[in-house]
């Protein structure tokens, strides 16, 4: 079965790999790449045991993430009023609250606090870059943003070394916002499905005149190509053929429910909270269970120059109950085991308050990781008192990316050719932070 | 053949040294006055020692002689050893400008089938057959003017019995708008053109000039040159959008430059040394030293100044300040210094990087395109730079774009990737690349001219061929590949059926609201923003940019085009791909189908996927089409028969007309209850529709 996700590769993209493999292995790539690609892989790097267990990729935590939801916060999320809160100067509007894991959370976040013992919470985050968009780009990708290639985001790069994760249904979403080509240079096909509007679910796959009307006329349709397709044995009309078969197949089976909300029972929606970034959350859920690998959800209002208290009340509450609930409903249905949710931002936010606010800060900030394999209610890393510096433990946006994607099972140390012949790797070569693996 | 073109090595060895100049002077002297030097006449004044002068037309280059006429007609051949210095220097600059040796279209395009024959040859392969009239027209249109042809402009090229109806075609459609849409839409891809520059500044009028350049068949040379040239502010001259695009990033500019306009690919050398080619990390600085003394700005600290308690909002002041201060300009010295971590041992960190031009063969230094003046001079840089690089002796400069043409046609390049040429060993057919280079100089960059050329080769003409296996030996050309359409392709296509050929007229227009807010000082006060706003409220208009924020979904508003504004249809504008938002929004049709996101180069798309599968069968542009509103179900409806519909149906979709066994099915199909809207439905998804054959 081809991977109904997956184009053949176009010329271009043939010459991409092929100069890949040129330079970089010294062999000619398995056709088999972009489906399950691993092996070859891993055979023509020379890694020992030609896959993934017992070679050198293997160990605590490796592969033990099946599907990934990275909650991007974006703005900057204020790591002094959630993750590390803080006394004396640099406290902020409301307290802290001890909680049973012995870390303490800001008071702004309550249902977090009350699953904290099945996070683990990265107060050590440190990066340069205190600009929206560049720092938005790294913490997605791992990269700083260049004018001259543009790097995929983690679904990207698992569908590049796993191959697809379902046969009908894509194997990265973005919900909420653009994945701004997430596909990086990877293949148009590896970019994730965008969903604006969790509540509408997927666009157009409803066909407006009932899918009856739709199998007569694509009867026609194949009448009508025959003399065409026999012309041309074309390996990217065969592609074609396999998209709009896989897109039937989507528009009839089952499973285009995970994208439909209206499954959900009215209490579980009361769970999540009447946000977009629960339903985002909610969705994020339905998608993960239903075999999509990986899921980003955003969600605005993080850049709380002013009135960071009634920001942190609204948005900060909106998070809170959603993120308590997505980690409390997928460790309920036996997910939570083998689904690593990531919360990121681009950077924190300065000690000191200027107005009402506070500014932009890279120098340290949090991020929160749970489930698949991690270690559950720690603090890894700190901040100093204030929460200006790092004094434990530091974490790059890399590192951050290498272990996500040692979570995920991706081979960290295989490097890709980008089309301009650079080289590239999951978290640009850091490695993953082991200590954090259970 | 290979070492003529200057691929033999890539060996780098130094240009002409610049002369040292004490930067310390420069900056002391005032602000330099850049003035590009390639003149667009022949036309100058002569003098000789002695100090006599004679104005007059430059008309041929003979070794030390040369041959001018004056304005009564009369001409001379004057030796250049006599004249003075600029004289020989105006003759090496305005060569490019010269006639060339005219040679007839049919012998051309004979020359090059003749190379692709010998290619096909070696290959042990043939050309394919010549493709059926129909196939080629609306390739044809495709290829030029951007869009399917309608059932009767198709009809009206099958009922013409003349034998040079093909050659007619080419130079109707090349001199069609639909070809500047077109042309338009390929540039955009490659010069990564968007709306949005930074900081609320628009690039509409550099979008402008870029349309105008295309309308008036500007010569690619002079294009670039004007690109690299380019001085003010971009409410003033839309040509400086090109440096102003890479604002805070003038290395990853220069790094597009080379890989756009020579196939140099330097990305590598940007950071360190490249591991494979010869490029060196120094290399690459000492070209990026051209841009050294070039300054992008804004001028931030200034908008808040302003804004700070004063009598404009800031929204005004961002942005009539924005397009007043978005602008190139070139500074009393060049700073550029080698990077704080550069570790290799011929220079240090810190230190001032001295320009010079890379080479490919020791033999280019010797050639024209390196014998321009490389003083230090800050004011003269970028004008070195950009002579150097668009000189019919530059080794890269004409074979890169006359491969990107190619590749435009047959849907493959002869050497691939298009972006990096330094291998010549990954030329399929390095005779007919040096040649398509030659033929590129000969007609002096002009790109109409050019395309004119492949368009007529039999090659081109030439049934297309399916993409070639992954394992198969690198494709001879026996005729253009099969081709997805690309995004603009599919869009416009669609929009001619649902609209009709009307659609290549709407024209957008957003200059204007930017060139209103042109405030020509290069110190601007508060007063003079003050000024200008009393100046628009007196004629009628505001500050705020039309182009600006916009209702959900709509790409551009319908009063910024230029007389009546193209239909809509469920919050779709109906104008072509290049009258739309540049790019297009992220979840529009465009960007479903592979139109760039603008910010790397080179990156449209023609891959599937379900979501485009999802948006051909249930989305709007379907409903568009096959809605009785659309122009090509109207036309059809005036037949009164069925079987004439359904004809004209197939002539619009695909170009040709039904086989009997189709025009059997398909009334089938209508007889058990689908309507002729269903028909557009099914001929919209067939790939047939979307393959460009």
């Amino acid at each position: 079965m081809k991977d109904p996700l997956h184009l053949l590769p176009p010329v271009s993209r043939r010459i991409f790999l092929e100069k890949c493999a040129r330079s970089a292995f010294g062999v000619t790539l398995a056709p088999a790449l972009g489906g399950l690609a691993p092996a070859a892989f891993a055979a023509s790097t020379g890694s020992p045991a030609g896959g993934m267990a017992g070679s050198a990729q293997g160990g605590p935590g490796f592969g033990s993430a099946k599907r990934v939801i990275f909650l991007q916060l974006r703005g900057g999320m204020s790591h002094i009023d959630t993750f590390d809160p803080k006394t004396g100067a640099s406290k902020g509007p409301k307290g802290a609250l001890s909680t049973k894991a012995g870390f303490q959370i800001s008071e702004f976040l309550p249902n977090i606090a009350k699953v904290s013992d099945k996070l683990c919470v990265v107060r050590s985050m440190s990066a340069k870059v205190g600009v929206h968009a560049a720092a938005n780009y790294l913490m997605r990708t791992g990269y700083d943003p260049r004018g001259t290639i543009r790097h995929p985001m983690l679904g990207a790069w698992g569908q590049h070394y796993l191959g697809a994760s379902h046969e009908n249904l894509p194997s990265s979403v973005s919900i909420n916002h653009n994945s701004d080509n997430g596909n990086g240079f990877f293949p148009a096909t590896y970019t994730p499905l965008p969903i604006i509007d969790p509540d509408a679910g997927l666009q157009y796959s409803v066909p407006y005149s009932g899918i009856k009307t739709v199998e007569e006329r694509l009867a026609l349709v194949r009448e009508v190509d025959t003399a065409f397709q026999k012309r041309f044995p074309d390996e990217n009309i065969a592609a074609y053929n396999d998209f709009y078969d896989a897109t039937v197949r989507l528009m009839k089976s089952t499973e285009l429910r995970a994208f439909d909300l209206n499954q959900e029972s009215a209490a579980t929606k009361a769970n999540y909270g009447d946000s977009k970034f629960a339903r985002g959350c909610l969705l994020a859920r339905r998608l993960v269970e239903s075999g999509v690998r990986f899921v980003e959800v955003s969600s605005g209002g993080w850049d709380m120059h002013n009135n960071l208290a009634d920001s942190m009340e609204s948005t900060g509450a909106e998070f809170d109950k959603a993120y308590a609930a997505l980690v409390t409903d997928l460790e309920s249905r036996g997910l939570l085991e083998s689904t690593l949710v990531v919360v990121a931002t681009e950077f924190g936010r300065k000690p000191e308050f200027a107005g009402s606010g506070r500014g932009h800060y890279p120098t340290v900030f949090s991020t929160v990781l749970a489930g698949a394999g991690v270690k559950r209610g720690i603090v890894w890393g700190a901040s100093d008192a204030q929460g200006a510096t790092v004094v434990e433990k530091p974490v790059s946006v890399g590192e951050l990316h290498a272990t996500i994607g040692w979570a995920a099972g991706y081979p960290l140390e295989t490097v890709v050719n980008a089309p301009n012949g650079r080289p590239f790797t999951v978290g640009n070569k850091s490695k993953p932070v082991m200590g954090v693996f259970a | 053949m290979l070492a003529a073109l200057g691929f033999s090595s890539l060996a780098l060895v130094a240009a002409k040294p610049g002369s040292k100049r004490e930067s310390k002077d420069a900056a002391a002297e005032s602000k330099p006055v850049f003035r590009p030097t390639r003149p667009t006449t022949t036309e100058h004044v002569w003098s000789d020692a002695a100090g006599r002068t004679i104005k007059a037309e430059l008309l041929s280059v003979d070794g030390v002689h040369i041959v001018v006429r004056d304005a009564e007609g009369k001409s001379y051949r004057l030796n250049l050893t006599k004249l003075v210095p600029a004289d020989t220097a105006f003759v090496r600059a305005a060569e490019p400008l010269l006639e060339s040796v005219p040679v007839p279209l049919k012998e051309s395009a004979s020359r090059v089938d003749a190379l692709v024959s010998a290619g096909l040859q070696k290959a042990g392969t043939t050309r394919n057959a010549a493709a059926a009239e129909d196939q080629f027209v609306r390739r044809l249109y495709l290829d030029i003017a951007g869009r399917i042809p309608t059932a009767s402009e198709l009809s009206a090229h099958l009922a013409d019995q003349t034998p040079d109806k093909r050659e007619r075609l080419i130079d109707t459609l090349l001199g069609s708008t639909g070809y500047n849409s077109q042309l338009f839409d390929w540039l955009a891809d490659m010069l990564r053109l968007k709306d949005d520059l930074s900081k609320g500044v628009k690039s509409f009028v550099y979008q402008e000039w870029v349309k105008e350049q295309i309308a008036a068949n500007r010569h690619w040379d002079t294009l670039v040159y004007e690109l690299m040239t380019a001085e003010g502010r971009i409410s003033a001259n839309g040509a400086v959008g090109y440096l102003l695009r890479d604002r805070g990033m003038p290395l990853d500019n220069l790094s597009n430059t080379l890989t756009t306009f020579l196939g140099a690919n330097v990305a590598c050398a940007q950071c360190h040394d490249h591991p494979m080619a010869n490029w060196t990390q120094r290399n690459f600085y000492e070209m990026a030293s051209f841009f050294g003394a070039t300054e992008q700005g804004y001028g931030k600290g200034k908008i808040n100044q302003i804004t700070k308690g004063g009598a404009l909002d800031k929204s005004t002041v961002v942005t009539l300040l924005g397009h007043n201060l978005a602008r190139v300009e070139t500074l009393p010295a060049n700073k550029l210094v080698f990077p704080k971590d550069y570790k290799y041992d011929d220079a240090k960190p810190g230190q001032r990087v001295t320009p010079k031009l890379i080479t490919w063969t020791k033999e280019d230094a010797n050639t024209k395109a390196y014998s321009g003046d490389l003083g230090g001079d800050p004011a003269k840089l970028r004008d070195q730079f950009a002579v150097w690089l668009t000189h019919p002796d530059n080794p890269r400069f004409a074979v890169a774009i006359a491969n990107r043409l190619w590749k435009k046609f047959f849907g493959l390049g002869v050497q691939e990737p298009i972006g990096d040429l330094d291998d010549p060993k990954a030329s399929s057919n390095p005779e007919l690349l040096a040649h398509l280079a030659a033929e590129m100089k000969r007609v002096h960059f002009d790109l109409k001219a050019f395309q004119r050329i492949i368009l007529n080769t039999q090659a081109y003409q030439a049934q297309a061929s399916p993409t070639p296996k992954a394992d198969a030996a690198p494709y001879a050309f026996p005729g253009p590949l099969l081709r997805r359409m690309s995004a603009d392709q599919v869009w416009d296509s669609v929009l001619t059926l649902a609209v009709g050929p009307e659609v290549d007229r709407f024209k957008l227009r957003r200059a204007d609201e930017v060139r209103k807010l042109d405030i020509d000082k290069d110190r601007i006060t508060e007063a003079d923003l003050l000024a200008k706003v009393e100046e628009l409220k007196a004629a009628g208009q505001t500050v705020r940019m039309r182009g600006g924020k916009k209702k959900k979904g709509a790409e551009v508003r319908s009063d910024e085009f230029e007389g009546e504004p193209p239909p809509t249809f469920e919050g779709l504008t109906l104008a072509r791909a290049s009258e739309l938002a540049q790019p297009a929004r992220e979840s529009h049709f465009l960007r479903n189908f592979g139109q760039s996101d603008r910010d790397i180069a080179d990156t449209n798309s023609t891959e599937g996927g379900v979501p485009q599968a999802l948006m051909m069968m249930n989305g709007e542009v379907q409903k568009a089409v096959s809605s009785p509103g659309s122009m090509v179900m109207k036309e059809a409806g005036r037949f009164s028969n069925e079987e004439e519909q359904v004809q004209f149906l197939y002539l619009s979709f695909l170009g040709r007309a039904p086989s009997a066994e189709e025009l059997a099915a398909t009334r089938a199909v209508l007889e058990k209850g689908l309507k002729l809207k269903d028909l557009g439905w099914v001929l919209l998804n067939t790939r047939e529709f979307i393959f460009v054959q």
